[in-house]
């Protein structure tokens, strides 16, 4: 269970979250949608451990223990995974090699033995497959020469790949076409189950159409300034944001 | 490809001759006699009636001069001039004094006129409407006239001739003159803390945005005459000034010298922005006459926050020596170059910058554009160090340079030093010609081959002409094409 | 003006004075000329431009002296390369304190292609041999002519034209010296037409004792030939090792060299390469891992003169405690070398406050028809892929090394010889961990 409680984060001086509070029950999938600009992004980043951000005021809970004095390896150990909405390019580091590095690593510490060469093989090729990921792009830089949808599939294949309990999805469907946001939706169905909840961050609601939230957020300025279910993504989109936003209105 | 080679042979076949500002002013003035010894430095000092501390220290500058050599580590071949053989003094007979520009004589004010230089204060320049433009016009060895001074002098700036400011501002001009470039910097520095004659200064007190643009523009008219002006820019804690710098002189055989230093002083939150334009004569289709341009310019980021940008299009002179720079002092300072730099028939760029990251979380970028066209020569020399205790400097450098016809030469010479590991130093530099794709499509659309070189070149140039201010933009988008037809447009 | 000589410079001067090669009178002439070059400029210091970024005259304290050829077994020899190195197969040229030892070598490169130790090729005039000393094409810099006036060892290498090896050619010099020594070799190596030839170049001690090394590598490539040459070194942290690699190129000559320098004292590599055929290409790169005092300098003249050629250089240097790096590279496309195809890209990544990392790529273009770049970039590892590699659930430190592993490997990729590549990567991995 992730617990948000009174969130204020800053980042030089300037105030991106001004008071979120959010509760994801295990198993349930929640989406925040919200105008650009919104701080979703700043959210997911910070429920990650990235480190421009100040924390000014309030916590962040994950299966009842406060995170924010724990770096991000240590997070994702514990079970947080973000999918970026720009995954990095990496030269250099083979996909395959960076695969076995994190995996390991998190298996390390989460006190679960290492997997041997032929194992991880096994189950990073099984996974691969399932995500219609093929074996030349493990070979490659990590996301190097990647197309939109290749990256997010590859984003998607690391989240199945490092078992977490919570997963936070960063506007997975930016820059995907309607087979690449079907191919990625069903990746990510595939990993709901009852002890696994995920919140879903997006501008658009057709998204959700693919994957199907519990609870839905909207997020202006910085807070949630409105919370129902799976109904009000169509809301949205017919309405807009403006109702939300005095700058929009 | 033939397009492309025609557009070549005409490049090749510029009529420099018809250089646009090449006329000579008939005009009385008063010289020191020939040559350089204590007696010019003292003659100097007292035709400008300067207090005693002033004349000591260009003596100082002087004797120390006497031991230094001319620098030779620039590429640019040239025959050294002979500086026994030069005016270090002249000034216009009837302009000694002028209290304003009805008293400024006419054949000057025809001159300037003729220029497109507005100095009656109800003209603008061409084509803007309601720019308004302070000038501080630099006739051989004098500032002839300053315009709009009251009108600044109300907003608490002070813009007038150096000498001037030496007799009413002192205490100004004491703690910063030589502030920023040593008497002793280098050779050239030297002989102008020596010799100088004028040049303009600029106050701008605290929390003060220059209400308009200043701007100096200088002439050299006279036969065998140095002109070695000096101008000094301080803009005090959070302040802000855009400064414009304009230059031609006529066509002579003989090579003429200009030994300019500049001055800028940018305290706590302080902006300057230095454009130049320098169109002096470049000489002729045989290498003949020209100015040789050897200028010193410096801003000092003294300041925190402070910032210093330099703009300067060069498209004159025979040869240029010129590297406007930035001394990054203060923490969270930025410094800027950007710079297009055109050579044609013989003419020697090498040019560039400085930034020397000093204070931390410094920040510098520079942008420049070589154009290089018939025998010319072109080199952007540039250096970025960042010193020990200049944590999170950062500089970006992005040199072009564009080579029109196969009997030119271009030459990039970067240094870059980082003493500090959080630096953050990027540089990139290409080399290239127009290509015969851009040449096509462009006529394609209906130009001519000059007219498509000209765009093409603007286009290159254009990060750097975005800089120029409002007045000055249009003005180099002609240049340009000027400077590369060899026509007079 | 009186020059003031330094400790070393004398001892050089002396040196120059008592080195005797046998030889005919045109080499003895050309070295008389190199030792008054000398004897004018003294050791390069930072006016000279040149050698801005180091002062050779201020770090080389004394001048070390020879020693004479030592004893040595393969089995020593193959100890200090390493298992992974001494497996490649190779024709192995071992140069003992500078002489090549024929008892230790594999000289038969095949029918037409000839090995000679460089004083035999000097004493017998070999006609072939007449060039040495004349590939360079500017003038020679103190420490070229140094190399001249001192050169005790080396060899002379022919291959045949068209004549392909079916291994590489391993270049092991390897220092038996039990105290400071010097050693001054020069290789001369004339690569025939379309020939295709591979060479390895290590430089090893038994001892692990302070060396200066000058070596002077001519190489002459034939039209159609294909070189690739990789050096390695990790030498003594008070070491000082100069090396010129000068090459010249045919028409569509094909050369690589790749240059891995794993700390040391201070080591300067330094290449020209003429591009004298049309259509020639040339990739030289290289790798700079330095931890503790080391300064490495890498110094490159590309001077295309001819049509149509290619040059491509990539360097990363990884600079740590208070390691130092020089990159100097100048590309020049003399007159009427149209269509020249250049790109140079140098990168350093600091990881440490008290590094320093100094570069001036130059441009010199005489020649409108040309597309030429470079690039240099300084910085510290990026925080977005640390953070990325972090959100991964990868260990700080080993996020860390992972970045570092990948900044060196785009350049490590060049080295075509895969047991190489692997072998110079092992190296630099067991550099991370060490530092």
């Amino acid at each position: 269970m992730l617990e948000i409680k009174n969130l204020h984060v800053e980042v030089e001086g300037q105030p991106i979250l001004n008071g979120i509070d959010l509760v994801i029950p295990d198993g349930e999938v929640h989406a925040i949608m919200g105008p650009n600009g919104s701080g979703k992004s700043t959210l997911s980043y910070v429920i990650a451990g990235k480190e421009e951000y100040d924390i000014t005021e309030g916590d962040i809970l994950y299966n009842g223990e406060s995170i924010l004095e724990m770096d991000p390896a240590e997070r994702v150990a514990a079970g947080l995974f973000l999918a970026f909405q720009y995954p990095i390019e990496i030269p250099g580091v083979a996909t395959m090699t960076f695969l076995r590095t994190a995996i390991n690593a998190v298996r390390k510490e989460r006190e679960q033995d290492e997997l041997s060469i032929p194992d991880m093989m096994k189950l990073i090729q099984g996974k691969a497959k399932d995500l219609g990921v093929k074996p030349e792009m493990l070979k490659r830089g990590l996301n190097v020469g990647f197309s939109g949808g290749e990256k997010k599939r590859m984003e998607i294949l690391q989240m199945a790949l490092l078992d977490p309990g919570m997963c936070i999805l960063d506007e997975t469907d930016s820059g995907l076409d309607i087979d690449a946001l079907r191919i990625v939706s069903e990746g990510v169905n595939a990993l709901r189950s009852e002890n696994r909840s995920m919140l879903v961050i997006t501008h658009y609601q057709r998204l959700l159409n693919y994957i199907v939230p519990d609870k839905v957020h909207v997020m202006t300025d910085g807070k949630i300034v409105r919370t129902g279910g799976k109904e009000l993504a169509l809301e949205l989109e017919d309405a807009g944001y403006a109702e939300y936003d005095e700058e929009l209105a | 490809m033939a397009a492309v080679k025609e557009t070549i042979d005409q490049v090749k076949e510029l009529d420099l001759d018809k250089y646009k500002y090449g006329f000579t002013t008939d005009i009385e003035t008063v010289k020191a006699p020939k040559g350089l010894n204590e007696d010019i430095v003292k003659f100097i000092s007292a035709k400008k009636d300067e207090p005693e501390w002033m004349l000591e220290w260009r003596m100082d500058a002087y004797e120390r001069w006497l031991t230094m050599k001319e620098p030779e580590w620039a590429k640019v071949e040239y025959e050294k001039p002979d500086f026994q053989d030069l005016y270090y003094y002249a000034a216009p007979k009837s302009s000694e004094a002028p209290k304003s520009l009805d008293e400024v004589d006419p054949e000057l004010l025809a001159t300037y006129e003729k220029l497109g230089i507005p100095l009656k204060e109800q003209e603008v320049l061409a084509g803007v409407e309601g720019a308004k433009v302070a000038m501080d016009v630099v006739f051989d060895s004098v500032s002839v006239v300053t315009t709009f001074k009251e009108e600044l002098a109300k907003a608490g700036v002070i813009f007038c001739s150096i000498s001037e400011a030496i007799k009413e501002h002192p205490e100004l001009v004491q703690k910063y003159l030589g502030s920023v470039v040593p008497k002793s910097d280098n050779f050239y520095a030297t002989l102008n803390s020596a010799v100088f004659s004028d040049g303009s200064f600029v106050y701008i007190p605290p929390g003060v945005r220059c209400p308009m643009e200043l701007s100096t523009y200088f002439r050299i008219n006279e036969e065998n005459t140095g002109q070695f002006e000096r101008t000094l820019i301080i803009a005090d804690k959070g302040s802000y000034v855009s400064y414009l710098e304009g230059c031609t002189a006529p066509m002579r055989d003989e090579n003429q010298l200009h030994a300019a230093v500049v001055e800028l002083v940018a305290l706590d939150d302080a902006e300057i922005k230095y454009s130049t334009v320098q169109n002096w004569y470049p000489g002729d289709k045989d290498g003949k006459g020209g100015v040789f341009n050897f200028v010193t310019k410096r801003g000092d980021c003294r300041g925190a926050n402070s910032k210093i940008s330099w703009t300067q299009v060069e498209t004159g002179s025979a040869i240029t020596w010129k590297y406007p720079s930035c001394i990054l002092r203060g923490d969270n300072s930025q410094g800027e170059f950007y710079s297009i730099a055109i050579s044609n028939g013989l003419q020697q760029v090498d040019s560039g910058t400085k930034m020397v990251h000093l204070g931390k979380n410094t920040s510098s970028r520079i942008i420049s554009k070589g154009i290089s066209a018939g025998k010319s020569s072109n080199t952007y020399r540039g250096l970025v160090s960042a010193h020990k205790k200049a944590s999170g400097a950062r500089n970006f450098t992005q040199c072009d340079s564009l080579l029109i016809g196969d009997q030119c030469s271009a030459h990039t010479v970067p240094y870059i030093e980082a003493k500090n590991s959080t630096a953050t130093f990027e540089h990139e530099a290409t080399t290239s010609k127009i290509s015969d794709d851009q040449m096509f499509y462009a006529q394609a659309r209906g130009l001519n081959e000059e007219e498509a070189v000209a765009l093409i070149v603007n286009g290159f140039a254009r990060e750097v002409i975005q800089q120029l201010p409002m007045e000055f933009m249009a003005e180099t988008q002609k240049l340009i094409g000027i400077s590369l037809e060899g026509s007079v447009g | 003006m009186e020059l003031v000589r330094t400790e070393a410079e004398t001892g050089l001067i002396s040196l120059s004075e008592e080195a005797k090669i046998d030889g005919p009178a045109w080499l003895k002439e050309l070295q008389e000329t190199a030792r008054a070059e000398f004897q004018a400029k003294g050791l390069p210091n930072r006016r000279v431009e040149e050698w801005k970024y180091t002062d050779l005259k201020s770090a080389m304290k004394v001048a070390f002296k020879p020693v004479d050829q030592g004893d040595v077994t393969e089995a020593q020899i193959n100890e200090q390369l390493g298992a992974e190195l001494a497996a490649i197969s190779t024709h192995k040229l071992v140069f003992v304190d500078g002489q090549l030892n024929e008892q230790l070598s594999d000289c038969s490169l095949g029918e037409l292609s000839e090995v000679l130790s460089l004083k035999a090729a000097l004493a017998d005039d070999v006609s072939w041999v007449q060039s040495i000393g004349t590939v360079q094409q500017n003038e020679r810099d103190a420490v070229q002519a140094l190399n001249l006036a001192l050169m005790q060892g080396g060899a002379a290498i022919k291959i045949a034209d068209r004549h392909e090896l079916n291994k590489p050619i391993h270049l092991i010099f390897v220092s038996t010296a039990t105290s400071e020594s010097s050693v001054a070799s020069r290789l001369f190596f004339e690569i025939g037409a379309a020939a295709k030839v591979e060479i390895i170049e290590s430089h090893i001690s038994l001892e692990d004792k302070p060396s200066q090394t000058n070596l002077v590598t001519e190489v002459l490539v034939g039209d159609w030939a294909k070189v690739r040459h990789v050096k390695f070194t990790n030498d003594h942290k008070e070491s000082v090792h100069l090396s010129n690699v000068i090459g010249k190129l045919g028409k569509e000559a094909d050369y690589g060299l790749f240059q891995a320098t794993l700390d040391g004292g201070l080591t300067r590599n330094q290449v020209e390469i003429r591009y004298d055929g049309d259509e020639a290409k040339a990739d030289i790169s290289g790798v700079a891992l330095l931890s503790g005092k080391s300064h490495a300098d890498l110094t490159l003249v590309m001077d295309h003169a001819a049509l149509s050629c290619e040059s491509r250089e990539l360097f990363k240097t990884v600079l740590d405690d208070e390691g130092r790096a020089v990159f100097q590279g100048k590309v020049i496309v003399q007159p009427g070398a149209q269509k020249t195809d250049g790109e140079m890209m140098s990168k350093a990544l600091l990881l440490s406050e008290t590094a320093e990392f100094d570069s001036k790529p130059e441009l010199e273009i005489y020649a409108d028809d040309v597309l030429c770049g470079h690039g240099a970039t300084t910085g510290q590892i990026d925080d977005d892929l640390l953070f990325y590699l972090k959100a991964r659930g990868v260990p700080d430190e080993e996020a860390r090394s992972l970045l570092i592993q990948a900044f060196v490997g785009e350049a490590l990729e060049l080295i075509e010889n895969d047991d190489l590549r692997d072998y110079v990567i092992n190296q630099t991995l067991a550099w991370y961990e060490k530092a």
